[in-house]
């Protein structure tokens, strides 16, 4: 069957009522779960991975993929209105966006980035579309030592660009690994590190743990804070202009291909996309000098870049099995927890599933644009909420869904103990996606190693001999060495540090 | 809405004010945690006849760790000692966008830290001996109206929600179980 009469069977099951209610039900959460302080889509959907146990695993990735992606126009809403991020790649729309909403046209600046979003988010999948299935044949051709050096080029991108010290991102990135030994030992089925407890047998799950980097440890470290309080535009302000439009359309069109390429590279958070589809515009944009000032390219680019990013990150984890973001890592997470593997395989396995939630990426781009420009006033009620409110409802939540993994109290005290950790991480500056990364895909990675030494009988040399996983490792090196010679350089820039992503 | 005003309270934006003090200790601590997995991993067996054992990569990683983290330790005294070699002022300028505080409520407090993480310990504890219905009411109960200081109407609908309400929808609707209590006289209860 050729590409096109595959995504006209995906989208037949992606608009079925169910999982068009699904899609919908995941854009809404998203989209608040960006919104909120304090808790962004990766721990949300996290949280909510125990209750799609029990529905049919379309139905489940459909709706915690459209978290993921709703989170990031949750994010934006804060960000232009109130100058906080929810999101880490939101940051940079802070820059103009809340100059915006200082001289009256918050309303503009949220369509523009809705606009923006929806476009980038619909060209990357169509990208992904006509993309996957080459990847994916291409994907099979890779063995265990391929696997094991591309994992590396992804880690090296995520240590060497998100963070501030490349020693810090690989102590992270230790840390995430040496958890995911915890467990039955794949190979000859010995105990690892369990404690002597049966509990651990399975590894350490990590919805608790992701839980409770990314909420308990956020709402940790802004604890005593206060709900910040904010006016919604009115209809009337949300139409932009047709200068408006006639001058973020460039910016729009450059953010689409930052965003589409550099969503490609595993590793690489959308915080670096939007980052470099402003720093573009500042080079090349007509109205560069306006920048800062709150001109309407400073939210066009970054917000049609992030979103791009985040739909084109979904290719290397079809095709690849390879995760090119901790929210993208909970996705495979969830995918793991309904018994399917990403990568390559999928393709064979279960094609219906797989182009049924990338039609799904074009519903849920739609329905949250829909969603998103005419109900702004009803998004920043929201926010009204009162803080201490919020924060005793997220409680509650993130200690049921870290019970409900697999009904333990052992998970919630899991759940409680890796909060304490992201609270301590946040305040010595340690970031958290490498540890997250690694988390989850440490048994692949030990698997890939182990397995490439077999076939090798220990010899390390298979690594090198073989032609592209030389070249992966050439690659890996490069971007660590970069990074660690830009370092300071990059301190001088003020890149955003990974907080959520 | 009724929040005392409080206009945008910037959230802690990551590692501005990285404490040099804190870095020393976990920097410590991730090193004990290094070689930790060193000694655990080599009782597992480094090398099996059909190629690296179950202690293979679990003691590289402790290596690479305990090196790592014993370099960030070494940064983290000198910084602590150039901190403390300056004059106080230039030490930690504790967040300095946090200007439009509403009165008395600090942008981080450690007592609301100490307070999140002792009921949450405690819920924790209670969850399968009081059941999931009444830990979840009381801790929600001391979060709304102890630390949030709401009124007792919004504090008694949404804590009854929270724990008799979602109890329902999670084990009719969802088929998630929740713990119910241990106590035989609760149990009858059916709590």
């Amino acid at each position: 069957m050729d590409t096109l009469s595959l995504l006209a069977g995906g989208f037949a099951d992606a608009l079925t009522p169910q999982n068009l209610l699904f899609a919908l039900v995941g854009c809404i959460l998203g989209t608040i779960l960006g919104l909120l302080p304090g808790i962004g889509s990766t721990a949300g959907m996290a949280i909510l991975i125990p209750l799609t146990l029990s529905m049919d695993p379309t139905g489940a990735i459909i709706m915690l993929a459209a978290i993921f992606y709703g989170g990031a126009y949750g994010g934006t809403i804060t960000s232009v209105l109130l100058n906080i991020p929810g999101e880490g790649e939101s940051a940079i729309t802070c820059l103009d966006g809340y100059q915006m909403t200082l001289k009256g046209r918050a309303g503009v600046a949220l369509t523009t980035a809705g606009i923006g979003s929806f476009v980038g988010g619909t060209v990357a999948t169509l990208g992904l579309v006509f993309a996957a299935q080459p990847l994916a044949s291409l994907g099979l051709k890779i063995g265990p030592p391929e696997f094991f050096s591309l994992v590396l080029v992804g880690l090296a991108l995520l240590v060497g660009l998100v963070g501030r010290s490349v020693m810090l991102g690989v102590i992270s990135a230790c840390i995430g690994l040496l958890i995911a030994m915890v467990g039955i030992d794949p190979v000859v089925g010995q105990p690892r590190f369990t404690f002597g407890s049966a509990h651990f047998f399975d590894g350490v799950s990590y919805v608790p743990v992701l839980v409770g980097l990314f909420g308990l440890g956020e709402l940790l470290a802004n604890a005593g804070g206060a709900a910040p309080q904010t006016r919604a535009p009115r209809l009337r302000e949300l139409i932009p202009a047709r200068t408006d439009l006639r001058r973020s359309a460039p910016a729009v069109g450059r953010g689409t291909v930052i965003g589409f390429f550099v969503g490609l590279v595993p590793g690489v958070t959308s915080a670096i996309s939007s980052l470099l589809a402003y720093s573009t515009e500042k080079k090349v944009g007509r109205h560069r000098d306006e920048l800062g000032t709150g001109a309407i390219e400073g939210v066009a680019a970054p917000e049609t870049a992030n979103n791009a990013h985040s739909n084109a990150a979904f290719i290397p984890l079809f095709t690849l099995g390879i995760p090119a973001s901790p929210a993208i890592a909970v996705l495979l997470g969830a995918f793991l927890q309904n018994g399917l593997t990403p990568g390559p395989q999928l393709f064979v396995d279960a094609p219906d599933l797989v182009w049924a939630v990338i039609a799904s990426l074009f519903v849920g781009n739609a329905l949250l644009l829909l969603l998103n420009v005419p109900l702004v006033s009803l998004w920043t009620k929201i926010l009204a909420i009162p803080y201490s409110v919020l924060t005793a409802l997220i409680f509650a939540f993130i200690v049921l869904g870290s019970y409900a993994v697999s009904n333990s109290v052992v998970d919630v005290f899991v759940m409680i103990a890796f909060g304490v950790i992201g609270f301590v991480f946040r305040r010595v500056g340690l970031p958290l996606a490498p540890l997250v990364l690694t988390l989850i895909l440490g048994p692949f990675i030990e698997s890939a190693l182990r397995e490439s030494l077999q076939i090798s009988q220990g010899d390390f040399s298979i690594f090198v001999t073989r032609p592209l996983s030389l070249v992966f490792l050439l690659v890996a090196v490069a971007v660590i060495v970069a990074s660690v010679f830009s370092a300071g350089l990059k301190r001088k820039a003020g890149l955003p540090v990974d907080s959520e992503a | 809405m009724t929040q005392p005003h409080a206009e945008a309270v910037t959230p802690p934006l990551e590692d501005e004010a990285v404490s040099p003090a804190w870095s020393a200790v976990v920097a410590a601590l991730v090193a004990v945690l290094g070689v930790a997995a060193v000694v655990g991993s080599l009782r597992l067996g480094f090398w099996t006849s059909i190629g690296p054992g179950p202690g293979f990569f679990p003691l590289w990683l402790g290596v690479i760790l305990a090196g790592l983290s014993s370099v960030w330790w070494v940064r983290s005294v000198r910084d602590l000692r150039a901190a403390r070699a300056l004059p106080a002022e230039t030490g930690r300028n504790d967040e300095g966008r946090g200007e439009d505080v509403a009165g008395g409520e600090e942008p981080f407090s450690w007592g609301t830290v100490g307070a999140i993480l002792a009921s949450l310990l405690v819920l924790a504890s209670l969850l399968d001996v009081l059941g999931y219905q009444l830990a979840m009411l009381a801790f929600l109960v001391f979060h709304l109206a102890v630390l949030g200081r709401r009124g007792w109407l919004l504090t008694g609908v949404l804590s009854v929600a929270g724990s008799f309400g979602v109890f329902v929808v999670f084990t009719r609707l969802l088929t998630v179980n929740l713990p119910a209590s241990s106590i035989p006289f609760l149990a009858e209860l059916g709590l």
